[in-house]
């Protein structure tokens, strides 16, 4: 369960954040939207622990513990996991070295061949070859297929909270289909917010909850 | 100490080179060679670029040790290389040998059998000073030849004091199928401080050499000055791969070259983890038509190190072809410099190179810098240089940090991506070492 209290958030010495509330248990994924510049980005990497990003109010628990105290890879260790818009290009670390990275950090140690044929089968369901699995990562892939590793990388490692920002966007027809497979397959044992500015993509995702965001305040939620 | 051992006193001195030929029982022109060597040593000033080498004291070293036992226990063994063996997880028996404690390991039995399958092919390999015994007429025509003595002052010093090292024969056509390594041939005797390599491929021939390894290898003696010399013979192909990682307190002063003739192609593999100061540039003369030269050479430079590595090609016959790639990295205040040469000759028809450097500075106090000369006296020859610097971006480290990875783990995830097309080159157990070590070496610069 994630939950958000009251919480106030300044950036460059800007208040961009204030009064947000929610509450996302296990098993349900809830969708954030409003008008770009609204917070919603913000929102994401206060709660991934950016440190640009300063907490004036409120606070953010993770399974009813404060987290605001803990770093990012601290947060990330509890399961937190973010899939952000953008994502940097890396040279020679191909997508198993950051799976396989990523879950020795969480203490999970796995088995690399078992690591390599779960991470080809959640590309493949994404409509991914496995020569993804030892490129660069992000090196030279297009916008939707950079959206797709993530979501794969996503989809191995099993996060107890994912924030999607904007997951859907460079995706066709079909890719939003398998992607909105997938994270619904995450959501069976995870707490998701979703930031999409598609409300199809939103409906297929099952959404139990919406929020809508104007200028850093929660306006409206049903 | 032990006694089971014979040393030349400290100090290098014209007996010194005597006494060593002497204990070796060598034949007349190698003790003549030698000689001249020493006086050329003798002659030549240090070199007045590249690395600070004013804490160099020939006088302090030993230059012949020979020892039938260890020489040496764990307690002379600094913690620093206990504590990286043991976060490697290097075996026990490993690590002695690496530490030099133990002159061997159970390799030895590896390399007997393997002897037999290169012996059955005619590949004659052994240490130096048994070819100089065994097969004296293949080491007296080309000892010295691609690398003279007069090449530069620290040529000369080995030149003169030489024990030890590889030396490698492949007869015509025959292609060695697995690389040779120098792994197995080095346990079987301790490795000695001034190295001697010759290899000859003959025509047609093929061959892959593998010397050194990615774990710290700790040595007391800190001046180790080494000589590779490669013929690769026309249309034969010579892979030699280095990887180093001397303890922070040697100086590594190498001479590497080989001759290419007709369509032959000499790959040069360089990696320069460790050392206090290295100074290496592999070169290949082009000097038939058609032969080619790929020069990879990585270095890491961390915490008081300075790797002046790179790469030299000469073109002197037509339709020659080059590639010289370097990747460096430096930390906590180390410094990478790269220093190359390319030189084309009037009559090189059609001769092409391309150079590339790149270099990955980790901390404001990390230094990257590049010397690149190049020569071309031939219109129809094509020459290109790039280079590039890159620092570690902030949004990769703030990706990296919400996978959970802490700075330094992330550090050395970059970092050994970044000089990934080394680890490729290395078989799987050096590379496996090789991501390990730069996740350590990481964590010591941001401590």
């Amino acid at each position: 369960m994630l939950e958000i209290r009251e919480l106030a958030v300044e950036a460059a010495g800007r208040r961009i954040l204030e009064g947000v509330s929610l509450a996302i248990p296990a098993g349900e994924i809830h969708a954030l939207q409003g008008p770009n510049g609204s917070g919603k980005t913000s929102l994401a990497l206060s709660i991934v622990g950016h440190p640009d990003y300063s907490i004036e109010a409120g606070d953010i628990r993770w399974n009813g513990e404060s987290i605001l105290n803990k770093k990012p890879h601290e947060r990330a260790r509890l399961g937190i996991h973010w899939l952000p818009q953008s994502v940097p290009a890396f040279e020679g670390v191909g997508l198993l070295s950051m799976a396989r990275a990523a879950a020795d950090a969480r203490g999970a140690k796995p088995d690399i061949f078992v690591l390599r044929s779960e991470l080809a089968a959640a590309l493949k369901r994404l409509g991914l070859s496995e020569d993804f699995l030892l490129r660069p990562l992000h090196g030279d892939s297009s916008g939707g297929e950079k959206k797709k590793i993530e979501l794969a990388l996503s989809a191995v490692l099993k996060p107890e909270f994912l924030i999607l920002d904007e997951v859907d966007a460079g995706l066709d027809a079909a890719g939003i289909a398998a992607a909105a497979d997938v994270i619904a397959e995450i959501a069976k044992n995870a707490a998701v917010l979703a930031i999409s500015h598609s409300n199809a993509f939103l409906e297929r995702l099952g959404v139990r909850r919406r929020y809508r965001m104007e200028a850093g305040k929660f306006i409206h939620e049903h | 100490m032990n006694t089971d051992e014979t040393r030349i006193p400290r100090g290098l001195v014209r007996r010194t080179v005597e006494m060593i030929s002497g204990e070796k029982n060598e034949p007349a022109w190698m003790r003549e060679f030698r000689l001249r060597a020493f006086d050329i040593f003798e002659s030549k000033a240090m070199p007045a670029w590249g690395a600070d080498l004013s804490g160099i004291r020939f006088d302090d070293f030993w230059y012949f040790i020979r020892s039938a036992r260890q020489s040496r226990d764990w307690s002379d063994v600094p913690d620093e290389i206990h504590s990286t063996f043991e976060r490697l997880g290097i075996p026990q028996a490993e690590r002695a040998f690496l530490a030099g404690v133990s002159a061997q390991y159970e390799s030895e039995v590896v390399y007997h059998r393997l002897k037999d399958e290169w012996a059955a092919k005619g590949i004659i390999f052994c240490d130096t000073d048994t070819a100089l015994r065994e097969h004296p007429e293949l080491v007296r025509d080309y000892f010295g030849t691609m690398v003279p003595a007069a090449d530069n002052k620290f040529a000369a010093l080995n030149s003169a004091v030489w024990s030890g090292g590889s030396f490698v024969y492949v007869p015509k056509g025959v292609k060695a199928d697995i690389p040779l390594q120098a792994y197995f041939r080095i346990n079987a005797k301790n490795m000695g401080q001034f190295e001697r390599t010759l290899i000859i491929a003959d025509e047609g021939s093929e061959v892959s050499y593998i010397e050194g390894c990615t774990a710290p290898r700790y040595s007391e003696a800190a001046l180790h000055s080494a000589v590779v010399e490669i013929v690769a013979k026309p249309h034969s192909r010579v892979r030699y791969t280095t990887v180093q990682n001397w303890s922070k307190n040697v100086y590594n002063l190498v001479t590497k070259r080989a001759f290419a003739e007709e369509d032959a192609v000499v790959e040069w593999i360089d990696g320069n983890l460790g050392s206090k100061a290295t100074m290496k540039y592999p070169s290949v003369f082009l000097r038939g038509r058609g032969a080619r030269a790929d020069i990879l050479s990585i270095a890491y430079a961390g915490e008081g190190q300075h790797q002046d590595a790179g790469g030299k090609v000469f073109h002197l016959a037509p339709d020659t072809r080059s590639r010289i790639i370097s990747k460096s990295v430096s930390a906590a205040g180390g410094r990478a410099s790269y220093r190359g040469m390319v030189k084309v000759i009037a009559g090189a028809e059609n001769a092409k190179c391309k150079v590339s450097c790149e270099a990955m500075m980790v901390g404001e106090r990390a230094r990257a810098d590049t010397y690149p000369v190049i020569r071309v006296a031939e219109p129809t020859a094509s020459v290109e240089h790039e280079a590039s610097a890159t620092r570690v971006s902030e949004e990769q480290m703030r990706y990296l940090e919400s996978r959970g990875l802490r700075e330094a783990d992330a550090m050395g995830l970059l970092v050994a991506g970044f000089l990934e097309p080394l680890a490729k080159e290395l078989p799987l157990e050096y590379a496996a070492e090789f991501n390990e070590l730069m996740r350590l070496e990481m964590e010591k610069s941001i401590a």
